[in-house]
């Protein structure tokens, strides 16, 4: 078990700079631990760190990523130790910093960079972005391109990397959701939370048993501990559930650690109490059955990790090619909402393309005519935040997605259609755009692309 | 320097093997299979082949480019090396199962054995064995338990087994290749209506005496029969779904017909929708059940998630004809793929349903699943099959079986629910009160170390595909086809539409591909398919392996009765116009362009791409590999993009001026008499 232990007082000059100093103050640590044993027994994989957390296991039990600095005035970087001997050594140098690590499928690991700053705005700019990179090779690949963040990233069974983000940054943030993409950054696609209300989410964790639990707190809240909900797999549009319980516990963190147990990390009874690892099985429903099984009372252990229970995740060949400048984007029928589709009639008959101006505000790529069924094809920009308008013939705007998806080099990315149920398979229709070559968007002339868009027409 | 020494070697001994080839006294067989090693170990050597090779490969081929061509081409090519016509280990592979109407046997068709047996269910031993010879595969027995019916789906036919005696007492001769059959008694006598799925038509057959009354077309495919309970009706769930055209969905048919007149009275289509092998009928309350794949062919294949490529459920389709709705099996991030048999518990309050490529039997609330359906708008209940969500709301459990659950039955008093586990030789028991397992019957030793059969594990395995969507089976039935055509993205959206050929009769027939593009199995199953349609890592080296043992283990379709002998006066006709050099004219027909040039026996096919004017609205290249015509009666549909529903089609509607071979001389009753001939292939 390797637990992040922060100790049980902080010094009353220290000011957090950052997100990771509040969540991981000086003399923080990332240390290898036996459950049930005594304190004495702890192995410290972060020695001589200034502070150390975040720790993630490798799938062969044998490693671990964690995020640390060296020194007060450095910056938080990922770090990978040996879990029985050896040293940590530094697998980033970003000037901003790097955080949130987990090991993919292929040999690779991802991480979240920069580190947000204290302060700083939910909405903004230089807010962390998704990159993966090889161990030992400091060349990370972007893996998101402008989202309101994307970090607490995890590996899902079936090979995607499931992270949190408030999607997209035109919008002010009110709930942050999961989302998943492919281990190359394509197919991003909305996984659960995103219609569920305000809420801050952290530490996604995917069970043997079918769910993804994870802690959820007040978007103005300023702890760290959260309220333990799940989503069921199975249905994870309509199953968000606050488990029953945990409410009015102070948990950090949730580790799925077996096909029926889960650790988490908690304070004990008592004013005295720190936190520590009990053990939980997720059908129990009350603290009082949880069971303590590591507690050093000279420091609150806040994180636990585990190596991931269950079969081994999928992994996934790539379909970026890095040397095209632009990807496809099939819709296969824009005016399809879930229950109306141009079938019924066409609301919108052309689609538009925006993306984020570095000034922030929104360009126009070009617009495009809908076929008579509602699709289009498209070839747009790679590695470019990308959002739609669709429009009527009168140009007046019927639906709109903000910036919030891309399309990686060479991707061929397709959607169902505009706000339409996530969990929704396509009809079995040969969509009309596919008979004609992609339509190349062409940047309007700048003064056209600053226009403000006419307010949606319903 | 090692190296180059053993290249000098290879060399002599190439050499001198070419020199001794004309003074060794050798078969003319092997005289020409050495003959083509020596060849082939001259080309692998970089020697150039003499200026006589290259005439007659020149003159053989009609291309003036032979640096692709080598001697196996044409020759060295026979049948009887090829990997199916090859012994191989038989497995017990469980297939049909039916329970006596006493809950004593359990009867079980061991079709690769060539068995019948019946299982003790106290003592869960074999009690006896009967040899039914041309695998034996749908079971269906009289409500007296008396007689028990076997199809048999190599000899086309069924016999009947007097089960005190467990021996035959009577066959009867019915289409080609059966598989379901199901017993009815009606007021005219007891009937049996049994599935043909090679020739498209049921039989109804007169169960006392044994003889065919009629036959009724049926959609393609037929597979799975269920009877009224008062007999007067059969249900037969088709396995392949018709495309009417290239941009139009397909759709499958769930046949119902008149025992007593023996006719069809109504057909249901089923929207996009195949491989319904099973079907059940809730009389109460008025619907027939069968599983299915919601197949979406039609769109791009840009993604696999979210059911892009397919799905799948059930079918349940009113009785009084009105309405067919499609209800998901799958949830929004797993799939379970492959639904094959679908048995209803007596009391009518649950189904279970067997996923062979997901290995599980999903436990269904049929009550929550009609409630949904008499609440639901008809506009929700078109929509349903689409959502991922709305399985979560009827799925009771989903309990894990071994490799490739197929076929279940039902004690009679609905508490043990058996499953074929049809890759692992054994029946999983079921408690249906508590939903544990009791135990297994084991049939024999699950052939782990056959590669064949590991093969076919992995071909019929969904645990491959991104959250289990498919398996290699989903597409390939039997290692055959499916009848549609795709659009792959791999090169393009919206080009090259595909027809998904068969795998059956396939080994030795490289290149693969319609592009020809391919050289051998491994290349055509390995990284490159893994990155376009599984969306997973490949297969391993060792897994390929196998995976190709199986493939080249399956022998060609079959479109043809079993109980012809001898080509008719027709096929005949066809074969003198398959090898003709002349119009009936006497007019030479450019080489080319004779059937046999490019279709060259035994496998006909000269594995190698050629032009004959078949481009297609939606083809990026006009050379195409040369397909076999083993099985080819059986394939339907035609050219690369499948444009060609019939092999009529392809000389009316797509001729290709006489380059697709002449036959603008042909009158329709030459045409028919070549297209008879090429279903005898």
């Amino acid at each position: 078990m390797v637990v992040t232990q922060i100790p049980l007082a902080v010094r009353d000059d220290f000011r957090p700079t950052d997100l990771l100093d509040d969540r991981y103050p000086p003399g923080s640590r990332v240390a290898l631990v036996q459950p049930g044993s005594t304190p004495s027994r702890t192995r410290v994989l972060s020695p001589a760190f200034h502070a150390a957390g975040g720790p993630v296991i490798g799938p062969e039990g044998d490693r671990v990523l964690f995020v640390g600095k060296r020194t007060a005035a450095s910056t938080w970087q990922i770090y990978e130790s040996p879990l029985t001997r050896g040293v940590p050594t530094a697998q980033t140098a970003l000037p901003q910093g790097a955080m949130d690590p987990v090991y993919l499928t292929d040999g690779r690991f991802a991480f979240s960079s920069p580190v947000p700053k204290t302060g700083q705005a939910a909405a903004g700019r230089d807010l962390p972005e998704l990159y993966a990179q090889q161990p030992g090779d400091r060349q990370p690949t972007r893996l998101t391109f402008g989202l309101a963040g994307a970090t607490e990233s995890t590996i899902l069974g079936d090979g995607r990397i499931l992270f949190v983000s408030g999607g997209s940054p035109q919008v002010p943030v009110t709930n942050l959701a999961l989302f998943t993409i492919n281990t190359d950054g394509t197919e991003l696609s909305a996984f659960a939370a995103q219609h569920d209300g305000q809420a801050r989410i952290r530490r996604p964790r995917e069970t043997a048993d079918g769910r993804v639990l994870f802690l959820s707190s007040a978007l103005e809240s300023t702890s760290t501990d959260g309220q333990l909900e799940h989503i069921f797999t199975a249905r994870p549009f309509s199953s968000r559930a606050a488990i029953p319980g945990t409410a009015g516990m102070h948990i950090r963190a949730a580790e799925p650690a077996s096909a029926d147990q889960v650790w988490v990390t908690m304070p004990g009874q008592g004013t005295e109490a720190t936190y520590g690892v009990y053990v939980w099985s997720p059908q129990t429903t009350n603290q009082a059955s949880s069971t303590l099984i590591f507690d050093d009372p000279q420091w609150h252990e806040v994180e636990v990790a585990a190596r991931r229970p269950g079969p081994k995740p999928m992994g996934r060949l790539s379909t970026v090619n890095e040397n095209m400048p632009t990807g496809l984007l099939l819709c296969l029928d824009a005016n399809y909402t879930g229950t109306t589709s141009s079938q019924e009639g066409m609301a919108a008959t052309r689609v538009r393309f925006l993306r984020p101006s570095p000034e922030g505000a929104l360009e126009w790529l070009g617009e495009i005519p809908l076929q008579a069924d509602g699709s289009f094809l498209a070839e747009v920009p790679a590695n470019t935040l990308l959002g739609l308008e669709t429009l009527d013939d009168a140009g007046q705007v019927v639906s709109r997605l903000p910036p919030a998806f891309w399309v990686r080099p060479g991707e061929n990315r397709s959607c169902v259609g505009c706000h339409e149920p996530h969990s929704t398979c396509p009809e079995n229709r040969r969509p009309l755009a596919v008979r004609h070559p992609p339509a190349r968007l062409e940047l309007i002339q700048q003064g056209l692309a600053q226009q403000p868009s006419p307010s949606p027409a319903q | 320097m090692k190296t180059r020494g053993m290249i000098i070697l290879s060399v002599a001994v190439v050499i001198g093997l070419g020199g001794l080839l004309a003074s060794l006294n050798l078969n003319t067989t092997k005289r020409q299979s050495l003959r083509i090693f020596v060849h082939d170990r001259k080309q692998a050597l970089g020697l150039n082949p003499g200026q006589r090779d290259l005439e007659h490969m020149r003159i053989m081929t009609g291309l003036k480019d032979v640096s692709n061509v080598s001697c196996r081409h044409c020759h060295g090519i026979e049948l009887e090396h090829m990997r199916w016509n090859k012994p191989r280990r038989r497995h017990p592979t469980p297939e049909g199962m039916v329970h006596s109407p006493d809950g004593g046997g359990l009867f079980v068709a061991l079709a690769d054995q060539n068995q019948v047996v019946e299982i003790d269910t106290a003592t869960r031993a074999i009690k006896r064995r009967a040899t039914v010879p041309g695998k034996p595969i749908g079971l269906a027995i009289a409500p007296a338990g008396d007689r028990l019916f076997v199809t048999c789906r190599e000899a086309d036919t069924v016999v009947a087994l007097n089960t005190a005696r467990f021996e035959v007492i009577g066959t009867a001769a019915v289409g080609i290749s059966p598989v379901g059959v199901g017993f009815a008694q009606t007021p005219n006598g007891d009937r049996l209506i049994v599935a043909n799925t090679g020739s498209g038509d049921a039989s109804v057959i007169d169960a006392s005496s044994m003889t065919e009354l009629a036959r009724v077309n049926t959609g393609r495919e037929p597979y799975g029969v269920q009877t009224s309970a008062d007999g007067r009706l059969a249900f037969v769930a088709s396995r392949l779904a018709e495309m009417p055209h290239a941009d139009q969905a397909p759709a499958a048919e769930l046949t119902v017909i008149d025992t007593v007149r023996t006719r069809a009275v109504k057909r249901y289509p089923l929207e996009s929708a195949h491989l319904s092998e099973s079907i059940a009928l809730d009389a109460n309350r008025g619907w027939a059940l069968t599983p299915m794949v919601r197949v979406r062919n039609l769109i791009p294949i840009t993604q696999v998630a979210r059911g892009w490529v397919m799905s799948s459920g059930i079918a349940f389709a009113r009785l009084d004809g009105s309405e067919v709705v499609q209800m998901p099996l799958d949830e929004a991030n797993a799939y379970f793929a492959d639904p094959a048999d679908l048995v209803l518990h007596p009391r009518g309050h649950r189904a279970y349903i067997t996923s062979g490529g997901g290995d599980v039997v999903t436990v269904l609330d049929l009550d929550r699943m009609f409630e949904w359906l008499e609440e639901a708008s008809p506009a929700a209940r078109q929509r349903a099959i689409h959502d991922l969500e709305l399985a979560h709301d009827y799925v009771v459990a989903r309990i894990p079986t071994r490799r490739n659950p197929s076929r279940l039955a039902l004690s009679p008093d609905g508490n043990t629910l058996y499953v074929a586990e049809r890759l692992e030789d054994s029946i999983l028991l079921i408690d249906t009160r508590t939903l544990e397992t009791l135990g297994r019957i084991e049939l024999g030793d699950g052939g782990a170390d056959d590669p064949i059969r590991r093969g076919e594990r992995i071909f019929t395995t969904a645990a491959k595909t991104f959250q289990s969507q498919f398996s290699c089976r989903s597409c390939h039935p039997d290692g055959h086809v499916d009848g549609l055509t795709y659009d792959f993205d791999g090169d393009g959206i919206g080009d090259n539409m595909l027809d998904n050929r068969s795998l059956q009769g396939l080994a030795g027939t490289w290149p693969f591909k319609w592009n020809g593009q391919n050289p051998s199995l491994a290349v055509q199953c390995g990284p490159r398919f893994a990155k376009v349609l599984m969306r997973t890592d490949p297969f391993s080296d060792d897994e390929l392996k196998d995976l190709v043992a199986f493939i080249e283990s399956l022998p060609p379709a079959r479109s043809r009765s079993a109980h012809l002998t001898e080509l008719t006066p027709a096929e005949r006709r066809g074969r003198d116009i398959f090898f003709a050099t002349h119009t009936p004219d006497g007019e030479g027909i450019p080489r080319d362009r004779q059937c046999h040039h490019c279709h060259a026996p035994p496998l006909y096919t000269s594995r190698m791409k050629t032009d004959v004017g078949t481009r297609g609205p939606t083809s990026l290249i006009d050379e195409f590999d040369t397909p076999h015509l083993l099985g080819i009666g059986a394939s339907a549909p035609y050219l690369h993009d499948g444009r060609a529903r019939t092999l009529e089609e392809l000389w009316t509607l797509y001729q290709t001026n006489d380059l697709h071979g002449v036959s603008s001389y042909m009158n329709k009753h030459q045409l028919n008499d070549l297209i008879e001939f090429l279903k005898t292939l």
